[in-house]
């Protein structure tokens, strides 16, 4: 099991996102292995940017656990919650606004890039289960 | 962060230096990448060659080059690795953006 204990803010996120993606190549094909990579980095993104609105001197927990079934992941903070009516009607990220939009990718990636996504807000603390089916061949 | 050369045929290819593209940068790589156009360079090569990973902030950034450029150009881009390709594929940017695998590739296409 890893343990991160990352700075709520985007380049402590992305170096964070840059270590599970060793990890991840250590257990997983590479496609798979990306798709970890650009759902951590997308979900951290997200903390910082919307838990935190943009900056925070508190810190994201991830916890990285290896199985016998691939990998789960999960990112604990104690920032604002996340809006539910933002999970209900996630576009497949092709779709967020318009093929042209700038933004807007980020939640759509997090779902197509994970084999399952849990979403909970309880006693002040969010917690975002991510997790990853397969094996390296 | 990145390295424009304007060729003779008026063609610019664009040499990105950072290994990773993502929301702590973003605004940087938007920023000169306006810079470059608004300076007159409107047929662009964005070769993304040095670059390992993209996530939805630096893609947005290169969305909006390509915005910024309109029908006034052209902003293509080569170079792809694996894990910046995937991205392009799960976006369906690879159909927006012209992908070729070289510089060399894009010059001669678009020559």
């Amino acid at each position: 099991m890893l343990r991160l204990e990352i700075p709520a803010d985007l380049k402590s996120t992305d170096a964070a996102a840059a270590e599970i993606r060793r990890l991840a190549e250590r257990l997983l094909p590479p496609e798979k292995a990306t798709c970890v990579e650009i759902a951590v980095s997308e979900a951290l993104s997200n903390i910082v940017r919307h838990a935190f609105n943009g900056t925070s001197d508190q810190t994201i927990v991830l916890l990285a656990r290896p199985g016998a079934e691939g990998l789960g992941i999960t990112l604990t903070d104690c920032g604002a919650p996340l809006p539910p009516r933002l999970l209900e009607n996630v576009p497949p990220p092709d779709d967020a606004d318009g093929e042209l939009a700038e933004d807007g990718r980020g939640l759509s990636l997090i779902y197509q890039c994970s084999d399952e996504v849990q979403f909970r807000h309880a006693a002040g603390v969010n917690y975002l289960l991510l997790r990853f089916r397969g094996e390296k061949g | 962060m990145l390295k424009a050369k304007t060729l003779e045929n008026g063609l610019t290819i664009i040499a990105v230096n950072e290994p990773r593209l993502v929301a702590a940068n973003a605004p940087k790589l938007r920023e000169d990448l306006a810079g470059i156009i608004d300076a007159g360079n409107n047929r662009l090569i964005l070769d993304l060659s040095g670059v390992d990973f993209v996530d939805s902030s630096g893609l947005g950034a290169i969305v909006g080059a390509l915005k910024r450029i309109s029908v006034r150009g052209d902003l293509v881009v080569c170079g792809l690795g694996q894990s910046p390709a995937q991205l392009f594929r799960l976006t369906r940017m690879d159909k927006v953006f012209r992908i070729f695998g070289a510089a060399e590739d894009a010059v001669a296409a678009l020559s």
